[in-house]
């Protein structure tokens, strides 16, 4: 085993996912190799380190509070259902609401246009037979408001 | 009955119901799962509270387990899922960031391990020590989720490389990339101290 070969391989070592030929060769050029000695022991040291790391314990008792953990969690409201179901009737009254108060708005104006469109059509009418009536007496050599002057 | 007949054993159990067989399931594995959150958190009473929630969401998808899959790897799975929604969870508070909870959390034990460290008969000796296990600790909560996982299911969960890769839901080769890389990031952090 050459020096590529053995550091390329120091995961597979330290996992212990060598076979037992293949380990024996590995150990055997570390043994003899400075260089890769030096590298395996550094790598290998912080490995051991890692695995001297110490954590907590469980508590006493965290068997029977997770027991009744549980049995608060089975026992709670179902809020996950309620919860949706109350903030989807919001949205729907409110959503009932604008489009009611939308729609009120829209007749209201909608009636309102009518009404000035009517008065409008209304007015251009009387010009417009106004104007008829004027250019009639003009046709015929009178002024209608001459006549009203002299009346 | 090996370990893992065992659990698909009272997997099934707890499938019907069996409060008897949950609390044994629960016994046999609070160690591992205890210490995978602490490990990746730093908080001690909020890896026991985030454990809670893994064995109740156990016991909740006890209908979805199929006894095909090791129970240890369903388990770690949703360990590791709880980990990163508490990592984004405190991403999104911001202020309470991972690493001030860690600090307080080490700054609590530290003052519990002076007082042993000076019962102890050499104080210099345990002082050093504890702050090898302190640096070793942040060292490990540094890295990236996938890697800090893969690290801790395989130093200390003695999982194999086909059983992290089913927890990370990735390939063989991915994992021993990501031990790889973990290993590196750790030598660098450590470096001068082991």
């Amino acid at each position: 085993m050459n020096c590529k070969e053995t550091q390329a391989n120091f995961d597979e070592r330290l996992d212990s996912r060598l076979d037992v030929a293949y380990s024996a060769a590995f150990d055997a050029h570390v043994a003899d190799c400075p260089t890769c000695a030096a590298q395996w022991r550094a790598y290998a040291g912080v490995w051991s380190a890692v695995a001297r790391h110490v954590a907590t314990e469980p508590s006493t008792g965290f068997a029977e509070r997770t027991l009744r953990r549980l049995d608060e969690t089975l026992t709670e409201k179902p809020r996950g259902w309620l919860a949706p179901l109350w903030r989807w009737a919001l949205a729907g009254s409110l959503i009932v609401t604008l489009s009611g108060a939308g729609w009120l708005g829209w007749q209201r104006t909608h009636h309102t246009n009518m009404q000035v469109e009517a008065y409008i059509t209304a007015q251009q009418d009387r010009l417009e037979d106004f104007d008829v009536v004027a250019s009639l007496h003009l046709l015929n050599g009178n002024n209608p408001h001459e006549k009203a002057n002299v009346n | 009955m090996n370990p893992s007949d065992a659990d698909a054993e009272l997997m099934l159990r707890v499938r019907r119901g069996d409060r008897a067989a949950f609390r044994e399931l629960v016994e046999r594995h609070q160690r591992g799962v205890i210490q995978t959150i602490h490990r990746a958190i730093g908080d001690a009473w909020e890896a026991e509270d985030l454990a809670q929630r893994v064995f109740v969401q156990v016991w909740r998808s006890a209908g979805r387990y199929e006894p095909t899959a090791k129970f240890t790897t369903w388990l770690f799975t949703i360990v590791h899922n709880t980990i990163l929604n508490e990592h984004r969870r405190r991403a999104r508070r911001g202020a309470e960031s991972l690493d001030a909870l860690a600090q307080s959390d080490e700054e609590t034990e530290t003052l519990g391990a002076q007082f042993a460290d000076a019962q102890s008969p050499d104080p210099a000796r345990a002082a050093s020590e504890r702050e090898l296990q302190a640096r070793i600790g942040a060292a490990i909560r540094r890295l990236p989720d996938n890697q800090r996982t893969a690290v801790v299911l395989c130093r200390f969960e003695g999982l194999s490389y086909e059983e992290i890769a089913k927890v990370l839901h990735c390939s063989v080769p991915a994992v021993k990339s990501l031990l790889h890389r973990a290993r590196e990031a750790l030598k660098e952090e450590l470096q001068g101290w082991c």
